[in-house]
């Protein structure tokens, strides 16, 4: 029936409206749409920039009027239907995240409510966790993990707008970093589980080889300085030359392009379906090494010459008829897994007929002068050769063919568009790995040897301990043929014209082209001659490999691992006993945050001991303190008391008295341990007295 | 429905009564492990399933750092537990006295929020409602700075009608730090509100019932002797005593000083009997008497009933008067 | 007990006997350049106890006793026509003395007793435009019959706040009264020629008060029991900032008149009755003369801190 009411006419929460929040939300918001420029469409980053906008001037007080809600609700119709038809054509991933990117840029115009600003919080922290699906390297969680404060920032400020923006900073700052032990020993401890069901994975979000090489087209994957993977050898590490890191195998030739069989991957299919899995029998001198790879959204993974792997994680491995690595799902995090390379066993453990079925296939028509030429060098030659023969004449005649025409290795080629090889061979006579590669390819199908183009990665850069880095700039591509007992054999037509690529890897090969990494100045990779910048970038890259190995590489036999080096075999008991005492530690470390606050209630030293010491008297004499200052309370007992004890209980009071109401001159600590001693003095003579 | 309506006060009763054995009437609360409630908010739930979600997203992208701030937002989930629980804990409050004031008009309250020690007060938005009913409005608590020992929040009672009450009880409920939790306590303070009749106009009625009553009117300004009230020009016959002879002197103009007293007026107001329905407009009107009376100094005493209340004036005894009234015959 | 002031308790405790706790508390009050109200019954030695704080320090005294028709020019003094000059020259009034003692205040107008406060406040007199300082130091004791109310003017509360103190003296006890008696006939004479202590010497004791140093926690009590008074609800007339003034002021006083150089919370409680009772009782009129509402505070506020 008495009802409080505000004294103040409007509500006091329309008349400070949450904007430091708002605004904050919103500087949230635009670090994370910038950092996420690749999967988000750029209509959308210019939407969610129009947002921004539109907040900074709400908070400039350049506009005071409300946005429409039509005028908004008509944006967002519009631009729900333009998503629907791009998420056609960019999978459901990317379509969900451009959706909550959209969606927030619509939230963030129109903030009416309490509750929309809540809302928009849980969206924008849901958006940041997305962010780590195409970004995990240690700057992008630096940035997130900021942006995660930014967005608690907001919340504390929305809950309390009278605190300063510094205080506020600082209080979840503090409790960001009383939360990181709690969550280090969640993650150690609760069990990484496989993957619950299959998610979307992102087409946009893939880096690395493509499954289709066209020589005639402009070189791009040259130009990245992004990590492809990581090897850290146990063993002997091989050098330079040897390091050629398989991915994929193409097989196929339209004339221009070289993709995967057709025919081949029916073949994989029928394996698969008998479930025949490709094992050979192996023996010799072995490299191994584990390899951390990072997330490409593709199943392709990366091993030396004939290579065994084993997964660490929930990710299985399939060793591929073509010798290479699969994994099951596509890597959208980091995978590790362990391989052994025998790089002295011969690649002839596969059907000799599908592969010669496959690699003896030809384009119907085109590059017609090379045609000629094979048929013209063959003509030399006995019919009746032996493959191996014919194969080493044709080799010699092409490298011969090559020198004497000043083939050169370049970044930049001509583009060729049609008849690639022909241009190539007798036009351009300049190209990159994927031309030289092909070209051979080609010449040696003419010649009826079977042959085909492998992709990877050649060469890598070595750090200490080990520690072997290869990035997108390394990729390669080369050739396998198949004309005697040894099976396949690699052929690298590519260190004919420049051993240095081979040797020394890609920049020292580009030295004097100056095309090395032309598209991004910015890389530190570009500065290798400056001692300091190279410093840091391989401390960097070291720093960056321990994130990797410990906390992206971190998995399920990871895990087992620490536990067990830590508890020894574990036994259901002792699971149980971890998890009790899992929950009592993190009990634990939340009692040990608020202690110091607990501790600070009491006040001052002093007056603490004083009050003990007064309480004993108390109790010895029955006389209560009541509301006495000091001295007036020792006159009060000073009959009731022993006569030490009174000296005692005197010499106390007046300390205290000095201490606390005159001129300071003694120092605190001296004093609080005079005061300690009293007390305990005074305790003594009043239970010796009783 | 019928069965859940016939229930209600039984629960409410219930927990009216539990409430007042918890937290038990007083000026000033400090709030403890007894008072204080808390839970996760709707938010909280909002922040929980995010976590939840975050976790399966995690899962299964096997995604490491995407679990690892999913357990850090859990374990920020459980440091605000403490946070908001300690930082409700450091709340002081008491209220002022309550001014009384007329049936139909808001009356001034002031809360107090005091800090537990020198260095930590509650921060962050406070709500207030009344027991039991969702509207309520929120304030902002300052920062506590040096020299700014407590706040004080202005806020104001409606005042219905005329009566003496208890202060009811009220609801604080904060959300600080992140909204994750709602802590809340109901309060009940110790404090009586004095709700007086609305003044009705009408014509001053003053009763000469005393003692003596010959006069009846004696609402006259009678010349005094005690207070120096202004010269006035001399007339024959006026007390030599009188005349200002300063003046006299400096003017050459023969004044003398006038002197004047109020103390000559006394009356009683008196309720007439009425019927129950017209009690009201002759308290209201009485009420207005009251105050009348005070404003020109007139002493008067208060006949309500059986009550009376001797003659006076002041500001003291308008509020005994007015006290009276507020509290006569309440049904 | 410093050393310097025990002549002078000396002298005014040969004066007034039995009365040690009231004289040092007016000895404060004059120490911290406050007025003191007394509230007694007649013939309790109030006139005594002024005249003999003023000789003591050998101020210029003068008494002025309030009546219903005393105006405030009979007080403050008057511009007078000099014939001889042809102008008006200024006759200043009884107020211009070192110690003034206004006796029985309550009896005189509300006009004349705001011109007295005024003048308290200001210590200057303003007249026809004119301002006229009054001397330093200036002392006024106020006296006031708590009985025999009839027909006066109590002095309402925002009046009373501008005393210091207010002290009442009370009957002597038994062997106080017998040594007055004795003594009787003679006192006057030997009080009067012996003046230990001179007027500078009272200002700068006064200055030296100023520098009596007063500890965070003596601040924070003095606060603590102001703003009980205030929050509590208990108390009508609660403290005003210039009380919580008040009490530092003589709390410091009092220690320096026991020989200290900094506040204890003892010498707080001392002058508390004084300095805060006429305060929060404020004009009502039922005055009994304990010190329930200071009492009553102090019990509630620890000195240490909570």
């Amino acid at each position: 029936m008495l009802a409080i009411t505000s004294q103040t006419s409007p509500p006091i929460e329309t008349q400070k409206q949450p904007r430091a929040a708002v605004l904050l939300l919103s500087m949230a918001y635009a670090i994370l749409v910038a950092s996420m420029t690749t999967p988000v469409m750029i209509w959308i980053v210019i939407l969610a920039a129009c947002a921004c906008v539109v907040r900074i001037s709400f908070y400039l007080r350049w506009q005071t009027a409300p946005l429409r809600m039509r005028t908004i609700n008509l944006l967002a119709i519009l631009g729900a239907l333009a998503l629907a038809w791009f998420s056609l054509s960019i999978g459901l991933l990317l379509s969900m995240v451009n959706l909550l990117v959209m969606a927030c840029a619509f939230k963030l115009m129109h903030i009416a409510h309490e509750k929309d600003v809540k809302q928009l919080f849980v969206t924008l922290l849901f958006l940041t966790a997305c962010g780590f699906i195409f970004q995990q390297s240690l700057v992008y969680t630096g940035l997130y993990v900021s942006v995660a404060l930014i967005l608690l920032v907001a919340l504390l400020q929305f809950n309390a707008p009278q605190q300063s923006l510094k205080h506020s900073i600082r209080y979840v700052a503090i409790q960001l970093v009383q939360g990181l032990p709690i969550a280090i020993l969640l993650f150690l401890v609760l069990p990484q589980l496989p993957p619950l069901w299959q998610m979307p994975t992102a087409k946009g979000a893939k880096t690395g080889l493509s499954d289709s090489v066209t020589p005639g087209d402009i070189a791009d994957l040259s130009q990245s300085s992004e990590l492809a993977f990581r090897a850290t050898f146990a063993s002997e590490i091989p050098s330079p030359p040897q390091r050629y890191w398989r991915v994929m195998t193409l097989e196929q030739f339209d004339g221009k392009t070289w993709q995967i069989s057709p025919t081949r991957k029916q073949v994989n299919r029928q394996y698969r379906s008998l479930n025949k899995q490709f094992s050979p029998s192996l023996a010799g001198p072995t490299w191994s090494y584990q390899v951390i790879a990072e997330p490409s959204h593709q199943r392709w993974l990366f091993g030396l010459d004939i290579a065994q792997a084993n997964s660490n994680g929930n990710n299985a491995i399939i060793q591929g008829h073509e010798y290479q690595l699969l994994a099951q799902r596509p890597l959208v995090s980091a995978l590790s897994y362990d391989v052994e390379s025998y790089y002295t066993e011969p690649l002839n453990h596969t059907l000799l007929s599908i592969d010669h079925r496959i690699n003896l296939q030809l384009p119907q028509s085109g590059n017609s002068l090379t045609q000629r030429w094979v048929e013209d060098k063959l003509a030399e030659l006995d019919a009746s050769a032996h493959p191996r023969e014919r194969a080493e004449y044709i080799l010699a005649q092409l490298r011969d063919h090559f020198s004497q025409q000043q083939f050169r290795y370049t970044l930049r080629p001509d583009p060729m568009p049609s008849d690639p090889v022909d241009r190539f061979m007798f036009d351009a006579q300049a190209g990159f790995c994927a031309h030289y590669a092909s070209t051979l390819t080609y010449i040696l199908r003419l010649a009826n040897i079977p042959a085909r183009m492998v992709t990877g990665y050649q060469g890598g850069e070595l750090q200490a301990s080990g520690v072997m880095s290869i990035y997108q700039y390394d990729a390669h591509a080369w050739v396998e043929a198949w004309y005697d007992e040894r099976g396949w054999v690699r052929i690298d037509p590519t260190a004919w014209v420049s051993p240095d690529r081979i040797d020394f890897g890609l920049e020292q090969a580009m030295r004097d082209e100056g095309s090395f990494l032309a598209d991004s100045p910015l890389s530190l990779a570009r500065f290798k001659n400056v001692a300091l910048f190279n410093n840091l970038r391989l401390w960097f890259a070291q720093l960056d490999y321990e994130w990797s190995k410990w906390v992206l590489g971190f998995d399920a036999n990871r895990q087992d691992d620490l536990l067990e080096q830590l508890f020894g075999r574990l036994t259901p008991l002792k699971l149980s006993l971890i998890g009790v005492t899992v929950v009592l530690t993190v009990g634990l470390l939340l009692a040990l945050y608020i202690m110091p606050q607990l501790r600070k209630k009491q006040g001052d030293k002093l007056t603490m001991i004083y009050q003990k010491s007064a309480d004993l008297v108390v109790e010895f004499t029955g006389t209560p303190r009541g509301h006495l200052p000091p001295s007036h309370y020792f006159q009060a007992v000073q009959d009731k008391l022993p006569n030490l004890a009174r000296t005692c209980f005197s010499e106390l009071t007046q300390r205290y008295q000095q201490h606390h109401y005159a001129r300071p001159s003694e120092t605190r600590s001296e004093s609080e341990k005079q005061f300690k001693h009293l007390h305990s003095k005074l305790k003594r003579h009043l239970q010796k007295s009783r | 429905m019928r069965l859940k309506g016939s229930i209600k006060p039984h629960i409410d009763g219930f927990v009216k009564r539990w409430l007042s054995q918890r937290i038990p009437p007083a000026n000033r609360h400090r709030l403890t492990m007894r008072s204080i409630f808390i839970l996760p908010s709707r938010f909280g739930w909002m922040f929980l399933l995010l976590c939840v979600g975050l976790f399966i997203l995690g899962t299964n992208y096997q995604n490491n750092i995407m679990l690892l701030l999913c357990y850090l937002l859990v374990a920020i989930f459980l440091i605000n537990l403490h946070a908001s629980y300690w930082n409700f804990a450091r709340l002081d409050i008491s209220i002022d006295p309550i001014a009384s004031g007329y049936a139909g008009e808001q009356s001034p309250l002031q809360l107090r929020i005091h800090p537990t020690n020198a260095k930590q007060a509650a921060v962050g938005k406070l709500q207030i409602a009344n027991f039991n009913q969702p509207q309520s409005l929120s304030i902002d608590l300052i920062p506590q700075q040096p020299g700014n020992p407590t706040q004080v929040c202005q806020l104001s009672v409606d005042l219905p009608k005329r009566g003496v009450f208890q202060f009811p009880r009220i609801t604080l409920s904060s959300f600080y730090p992140l909204g994750l939790y709602r802590c809340w306590t109901h309060l009940d303070f110790d404090r009586e509100i004095v709700v007086y009749p609305t003044p009705l106009p009408c014509t001053l009625q003053l009763h000469q019932t005393g003692v003596d009553n010959e006069d009846a009117s004696g609402l006259t300004t009678v010349v005094g002797h005690d207070d120096f009230a202004g010269l006035t020009p001399y007339v024959v016959g006026d007390s030599l005593n009188r005349i200002a002879w300063k003046q006299v002197a400096k003017q050459q103009n023969w004044v003398s000083k006038s002197f004047d007293s109020h103390h000559a007026v006394t009356g009683w107001l008196v309720l007439p009997t009425v019927s129950t329905e017209q009690l009201e407009t002759a308290l209201s009107k009485l009420a207005f008497q009251i105050n009348q009376c005070t404003r020109e100094g007139i002493q008067f005493g208060l006949l309500l009933g059986r009550q009376r209340i001797a003659p006076a004036s002041g500001d003291q005894h308008r509020h005994a008067c007015l006290r009276a009234l507020a509290e006569f015959r309440l049904h | 007990m410093n050393k310097s002031i025990t002549p002078v308790l000396d002298v005014l405790g040969k004066t007034i006997i039995g009365k040690s706790e009231q004289l040092k508390l007016a000895l404060t009050c004059l120490l911290s350049n406050g007025h003191l109200l007394i509230e007694d019954l007649p013939g309790m030695g109030k006139t005594s106890l002024s005249h003999a704080l003023a000789s003591a320090f050998g101020l210029a005294y003068s008494r002025i006793q309030f009546t219903s028709d005393l105006l405030p020019a009979d007080m403050l003094g008057a511009n007078i026509f000099d014939v001889q000059k042809q102008q008006f020259s200024f006759h200043p009034g009884p107020i211009f003395n070192e110690v003034v003692l206004a006796d029985e205040i309550n009896r005189a107008s509300p006009k004349t007793q705001s011109a007295l406060l005024e003048a308290m406040e200001e210590r200057q007199v303003s007249l026809d435009g004119t301002t006229h300082t009054l001397p330093q130091p200036f002392f006024v004791i106020a006296t006031q019959n708590p009985m025999h109310q009839a027909g006066t003017y109590p002095l309402p509360e925002s009046q009373l706040d501008r005393f210091l103190m207010r002290i009442t003296l009370g009957y002597p006890n038994w062997e106080a009264e017998r040594t007055m008696l004795k003594r009787s006939g003679t006192t006057s004479g030997v009080m009067a020629s012996s003046q230990p202590v001179s007027k500078q010497q009272l200002i700068a004791w006064q200055q030296e008060i100023t520098q009596v140093h007063s500890a965070n926690a003596i601040i924070d009590y003095i606060l603590r029991l102001v703003s009980y008074s205030r929050e509590s609800g208990e108390f009508a007339n609660p403290l005003s900032p210039r009380a919580s003034k008040a009490i530092l002021v003589s709390a410091r006083a009092w220690a320096w008149l026991h020989g200290r150089d900094h506040v204890i919370p003892e010498d707080v409680q001392e002058v508390f009755t004084a300095v805060a009772e006429h305060r929060l009782r404020g004009s009502a009129t039922d005055s009994d003369m304990n010190s329930q509402f200071s009492g009553k505070l102090m019990a509630a506020v620890d000195p240490l801190a909570a």
